[in-house]
């Protein structure tokens, strides 16, 4: 394992991107903070994408990781120790300077910081902590900032790091413990949900100190997140749904990221997937999640042990629709929001639109299609003054088959980008003339 | 009946002072038409009444807009008056008209079954949804005297909605946010405050004087970019969907 001392910054920058590229997390939301008339930086709730690379994901934060060196060897990973690869390090001056001259010439929103783990999980801890530590204080950075806790590194640690950060992450890495200790052999379920635990109970403190003392310093504003790798290890949809939910219920997380496995090592361990990663999976997972965080539904009515894949062909909320007929149609005039959530076709925004809207007047086709509505998903499933918009049968086969033929939108926004992701169910654009893009063409040829 | 159509300019003043004209004028408000399509096509049998902007009209049409109906649905007006879609005026016009007549004013907004107010908030948002971006999207470089200039090229009128952000964002720094198309220049000077130039006479040759350091970031920005980028994942299409061309031109990690 060699360093070259004099590597510049440019080969660094290199190759501790593409080391961190795998982590999907680059989203800069949760928080939003007023610049301080002083300090370089604020913060935005929404989030903001600064650029899109080749692969269409977002670009947000400057992405990078401290060391790709790494004393572990999971074996889904490029970085992990017994692969032959070129290693580097940063300097904490140089994150600081790349951070500070990016986000002046707003190139990003802020630094995601994540790291292998060198000579310990404390040591590397530490490292990150120091780094961030002279960002804020002896450069200034007010921006977004977002560090990955390393399991095994001691709670005092974390707790320090914890009040100059936006956000923090704990991999998850496998949806299950079994499969964890499969491909990653250094790493225990326990050490990954001990600093989960704290960070979760260190927010909830200090939001109740928060509420007392205006002044407290807040811990991880911006909440906590994780990823789980998708195909790796045979877990199904309803394990990996199921992992999920309880990490919003119980984790309180802010959101729960699926990264499709990506081949990067020969490993007799690892699947071989010869269509390449599988990103309709993931897709239809961040849907489900979209499904279980806004839409009020829960894991066991998306599927169950009887049927623990999603369909490939048919968004979530579709497939549930169609089992569950007798629930429809919707009256759009009477129905309370969350029913009309239900409606394929109905997202949240042409939801609440809806639901105000009606208050004034007495909706029918052509304003609810104004309001965002796709109705050629939706008329199977609704009613506008008692109607339906034309005749047509109620029969799963007869629905299935013509939502079949609609063009999925498969969004543009399937991975993070906080704001961006709105548009899993057809509601984004409020213009009228929805474009109609078929991705699953052009990932999944043959279907 | 004769069409009466008054002419305002193209600006939230011109408009507001348009609306305020036209409830001086007392026609019947049916057969009036708010335009700012200076050059338009001439309808024949209409009369063209023009519009002369003045500040103080245009404030109190502003301040009744807020007061009656609402910081939100004035955002949503201020929004539409800065697209660049030329029905707005008229859209705004008769969103107003009717928001005054309205039982509750400060839902304007959800009235989104009225073709102007839907127009109205159709526009808003569109206007919206482009500053949203271009907060992202601005470029800046950093000139020899450090001053951080940017040039963008957005549809609609956005320069002094997306200031604050940078303002708030940026406070002491010099920066310059040129909208070319409008030869609008939003100047701010660190520590202080910013305000806006139009002017025909700019010259922006002096932006490719440079700082010694830029080139050294513009590189390594690009090299960012493309190694964050999972090859196994490659989709260009997605990446124009998400980033239209028209932005990637002024942005630096595509000027190779
Ligand atoms: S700990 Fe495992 S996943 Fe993280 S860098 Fe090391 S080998 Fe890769």
């Amino acid at each position: 394992m060699l360093i070259q001392e004099k590597m510049s910054v440019m080969e660094k920058l290199e190759i501790l991107s593409d080391a961190a590229k795998y982590d999907v997390a680059c989203t800069s939301s949760g928080v939003d903070r007023k610049g301080n008339g002083k300090s370089m930086g604020n913060a935005v709730a929404s989030g903001i994408c600064h650029s899109f690379s080749a692969d269409g994901r977002c670009i947000s934060l400057l992405k990078i990781l401290f060391t790709n060196e790494c004393i572990f060897d999971c074996k889904y990973c490029i970085n992990r120790s017994s692969n032959d690869v070129k290693r580097a390090s940063f300097t904490p001056d140089e994150v600081c300077e790349l951070t500070m001259e990016f986000y002046r010439r707003n190139y990003i929103e802020g630094l995601f910081l994540s790291s292998g783990i060198l000579q310990s999980p404390n040591f590397t801890m530490d490292l990150i902590y120091q780094t961030i530590l002279k960002l804020r204080t002896e450069y200034h950075f007010n921006g977004y900032i977002h560090v990955k806790a390393i399991p095994g590194a001691d709670s005092e640690l974390i707790q320090r790091l914890g009040f100059i950060v936006d956000r923090m992450s704990v991999n998850l890495e496998l949806p299950t413990a079994e499969g964890l200790k499969t491909l990653a052999p250094h790493k225990n379920r326990k050490n990954i949900l001990k600093p989960m635990r704290q960070i979760q109970s260190q927010i909830t403190q200090s939001k109740n100190e928060l509420m007392i003392y205006k002044n407290a310093p807040s811990f991880v504003p911006a909440g906590q997140s994780t990823q789980m790798i998708i195909g790796a290890t045979p877990e199904n949809d309803y394990q990996i749904v199921s992992v999920a939910e309880n990490l919003y219920d119980k984790f309180n997380l802010k959101r729960v990221f699926y990264s499709a496995f990506i081949h990067v090592n020969e490993d007799s361990a690892l699947p071989a997937l010869p269509g390449g990663p599988p990103l309709l999976r993931e897709h239809r997972l961040y849907q489900a999640d979209w499904l279980l965080r806004f839409y009020g539904f829960k894991a066991n009515e998306l599927l169950s042990a009887d049927r623990p894949n999603f369909n490939i062909m048919l968004d979530p909320k579709c497939d549930w629709a169609l089992r569950h007929l007798e629930n429809f149609p919707v009256e759009i005039n009477r129905a309370d929001y969350y029913t009309l959530l239900r409606v394929p076709g109905i997202g949240t925004k042409s939801a609440l639109r809806i639901v105000k809207a009606r208050r004034q007047a007495v909706l029918d086709f052509d304003d609810v299609k104004r309001m965002g509505v796709v109705l050629k998903r939706a008329l199977y499933f609704i009613t506008c003054n008692g109607k339906m918009m034309y005749k047509t049968k109620i029969e799963e086969d007869y629905i299935t088959r013509n939502l079949l033929n609609l063009k999925e939108r498969i969004p543009i926004d399937v991975k993070e980008a906080g704001y961006k992701q709105i548009s899993l169910f057809d509601d984004i654009r409020f213009n009228p003339h929805p474009e109609i893009v078929d991705h699953m063409q052009s990932i999944y040829g043959q279907i | 009946m004769n069409q009466k159509i008054f002419l305002c300019e193209n600006s939230i003043e011109g408009i507001f002072t348009g609306v305020y004209n036209i409830w001086e004028s007392r026609y019947p408000k049916d057969s009036i038409k708010l335009s700012c399509e200076q050059e338009g096509n001439y309808e024949l049998f209409s009369e063209y009444i023009n519009v002369n902007t003045d500040m103080i009209k245009a404030d109190k049409v502003a301040r009744t807009i807020e007061q009656r109906f609402g910081e939100l649905n004035y955002t949503n007006i201020y929004q539409a008056a800065c697209s660049y879609e030329k029905d707005k005026a008229n859209a705004i016009f008769r969103t107003i008209q009717y928001g005054l007549t309205s039982k509750t004013p400060r839902r304007l907004m959800e009235h989104l079954k009225d073709d102007n107010i839907c127009r109205v908030f159709e526009l808003s948002r569109a206007v919206g949804n482009e500053s949203h971006h271009l907060l992202g999207f601005v470029r800046f470089k950093e000139l020899t005297n450090k001053i951080l200039c940017a040039v963008i090229e957005p549809k609609n009128d956005v320069v002094a909605l997306i200031a604050p952000h940078f303002s708030d964002r940026l406070p002491n720094e010099n920066w310059m946010i040129y909208d070319k198309g409008r030869r609008l220049a939003v100047i701010h000077q660190g520590g202080g405050q910013w305000g806006i130039i139009k002017s025909n006479e700019f010259n922006i040759d002096f932006f490719e004087t440079v700082s010694e350091k830029e080139k050294e970031f513009e590189n390594l920005w690009r090299g960012f970019c493309d190694s964050i980028s999972i090859k196994e994942r490659e989709n260009l299409k997605l990446q124009r969907q998400n980033l239209p061309l028209r932005f990637q031109k002024d942005m630096v990690e595509f000027q190779r």
